[in-house]
């Protein structure tokens, strides 16, 4: 059979396995048993299970695992809670302030928790409903949740930053760090779009909002209250940046910095660490069993010699890398509007890696792109992961609503790309300068 | 009856076993990499063992949760089916259990074939201080044969096969679920 017939087969049939409600996994396991039967023999049984083996015993993708157990704990001992509280006073009462809360809320807390679903959830449930009391726009209220939501992925500690980083043997703490700058610099993109559309339609936000005014004293207070923040921080972002620790190293440091701020609250309890122990690690045994089923299929696909072939058709077409660019992210950017951010990643970065080689592109700018790309699957229509978690903590927001609150929002991502394609060094300073 | 359901029981309490290493294995992955840190950076000694235990203790997190995660419904899918022609669901989730049984079988005795393999060429891990490699592969056998027995569980509609948990009584709502 040629090439192209094999990996047109295995990946359609891939999806439509992912569309029938299937485990990931499942879909991988049977695509690569069947694989493996008709191409490799029965002698070949060995190898997949060594394969999974290896994956399985891969430390650098340790940190996948320790970072979901950071969030879980923060989640958990409500630390969350009094850092909402201390944002939210150190805003200020500018016009808009609680748009400005929610994207700086979200940003924060993706970048403590790594998860878009997490993030829009928990802020679906606290702050949604208050932003709505208040007079508020519900649509750019969800709209802010959405977007602030979607920059978790990139902003480290970021679990899908890391599979990337594995998959696509990029090194993962240069993936983690290049993250910081594009997400600030989003964040920053969304406040200006808030503020700016207030201003337009100052209908969109009330003129007083009741509480009290936070005066120095109280802002210094609530300042004060974000260091045990800054420490889990320091001890995950820190540690890497000074060649103290690996990533998998600083993610175990970021657990003790998470459990260090529960018992400085006083939330540490027994209980609330072995529950999240424990849900940290049903939900790694989930993914990383996907990864295990990948990484093989990755390998199946070499051994068909379809990776081979389709790169080297790729670099003997007569078309511009720019426009090869562009054809790298649109795809992933419509499929993920359909499929599931893990699932596509793993389906595409063992086809578009040996293409990128062969384009020369900067491996960590075009893999934070791809990355920040696919994580606007979660905020697209019509099967945004985030959408309905947001749906879900506010089942009285119709789902039509949600869909058109996201669209200003990805609308911005799409032109912050824009410029980290033109600037390539807001993505590349921060690597190059730790290197 | 009376058999089945000591066996279904036993499966579980199997499960519950696995749940509680798979969250020790994790804290002691915590544990261990915050010890390797502080004794390199501030005893000076690196240690040997620290990344080795680490990989170890990683495989052991992955599979000793698998039989679990089958039995809370917890894997990953995308339901994008169901949703479109909710008509199917049952159809979808029934196909989705068999196949479930014939892959994850399929899988625990491809990897039961290795362990043998590594039992008899008494294989070791390439690491400082090697360890027989089965220690390891064995959790993969472990993580499979689990779920596929979930997996037959949830398609035959008896009280008695119905999946409980101990260890995690709250996730039982979803106990059953696909």
């Amino acid at each position: 059979m040629e090439w192209y017939w094999t990996l047109t087969i295995g990946i359609v049939l891939l999806v439509a396995l992912f569309m029938t409600g299937a485990p990931i996994f499942l879909a991988f396991l049977i695509i690569i048993v069947s694989g493996v039967v008709m191409l490799l023999g029965n002698s070949a049984f060995g190898m997949v299970v060594n394969s999974i083996y290896e994956t399985g015993t891969t430390a650098s993708l340790g940190t996948v695992p320790l970072f979901i157990l950071l969030g879980e704990i923060l989640f958990r001992s409500g630390c969350m809670e009094v850092l909402l509280n201390s944002i939210d006073k150190l805003v200020g009462r500018v016009r808009g302030r609680q748009y400005i809360l929610s994207i700086s809320l979200s940003t924060v807390l993706g970048a403590l928790s790594g998860s878009a679903i997490a993030v829009g959830a928990m802020l679906g449930r606290s702050l949604l409903p208050i932003m709505r009391g208040r007079g508020y726009d519900t649509k750019l209220s969800i709209g802010t949740i959405l977007a602030g939501a979607c920059l978790a992925p990139i902003i480290p500690p970021s679990i899908l930053a890391i599979i990337v980083g594995t998959l696509a043997d990029v090194s993962i703490a240069s993936l983690l760090i290049a993250g910081v700058i594009p997400g600030i610099f989003l964040a920053g993109l969304f406040i200006a779009a808030c503020l700016i559309k207030v201003r337009l339609n100052p209908s969109l936000a009330p003129t007083e909002e009741e509480g009290e005014k936070i005066d120095l004293k109280g802002k210094l207070h609530a300042a004060a209250g974000l260091l045990p923040f800054t420490f889990i921080i320091f001890m995950v972002m820190g540690l890497i940046m000074l060649g103290v620790a690996t990533p998998s190293e600083s993610a175990a440091t970021g657990v003790f910095g998470a459990i260090m701020t529960a018992a400085y609250y006083k939330r540490l309890s027994f209980r609330m660490l072995y529950e999240s122990v424990g849900e940290a690690a049903l939900l790694a045994s989930v993914i990383m069993l996907i990864l295990c089923s990948a990484v093989m299929f990755t390998q199946l696909l070499a051994f068909t010699g379809a990776t081979a072939a389709l790169t080297e058709v790729v670099t003997t077409m007569d078309v511009n890398r720019w426009v090869m660019f562009f054809m790298m992210m649109l795809l992933p950017f419509i499929l993920c509007m359909f499929i599931d951010q893990l699932g596509l990643m793993l389906i595409v970065i063992p086809i578009y890696l040996p293409i990128l080689e062969a384009l020369q592109f900067d491996p960590v700018w075009f893999w934070l792109l791809f990355l920040l790309n696919i994580t606007l699957g979660a905020i697209t229509p019509p099967f945004g992961y985030v959408m309905f978690a947001v749906k879900a903590a506010a089942p009285d927001v119709s789902m039509g609503e949600i869909f058109n609150a996201s669209w200003l929002f990805v609308g911005l991502t799409l032109f912050g790309m824009l410029v980290m394609a033109a600037f390539p060094d807001i993505v590349t300073f921060l690597p190059e300068l730790v290197q | 009856m009376f058999v089945v359901r000591g066996i279904c029981r036993l499966h579980d309490a199997l499960t519950d076993a696995g749940y509680a290493a798979g969250a020790l294995a994790l804290f002691s992955m915590a544990a261990i990499y915050c010890f390797e840190v502080v004794t390199r950076y501030f005893l000076g000694v690196a240690t040997d063992w620290a990344n080795d235990t680490f990989s170890n203790l990683l495989v052991i997190t992955i599979f000793a949760m698998v039989p679990h995660a089958t039995r809370a419904g917890q894997h990953i899918a995308i339901s994008l089916l169901w949703e479109l022609v909710p008509s199917w669901r049952t159809g979808l989730k029934f196909i989705t259990g068999i196949v479930g049984v014939a892959v994850c079988v399929f899988a625990a005795w491809m990897s039961f074939g290795e362990n043998l393999r590594h039992i008899e060429m008494e294989l070791v891990t390439e690491q400082n201080h090697p360890l027989p490699k089965i220690w390891m592969s064995a959790w993969i056998s472990y993580g499979f044969i689990g779920a596929a027995l979930y997996f037959l569980r949830g398609l035959i509609p008896l009280e008695a096969v119905k999946p409980q948990s101990w260890i995690t009584p709250k996730r039982t709502e979803t106990v059953g679920e696909l």
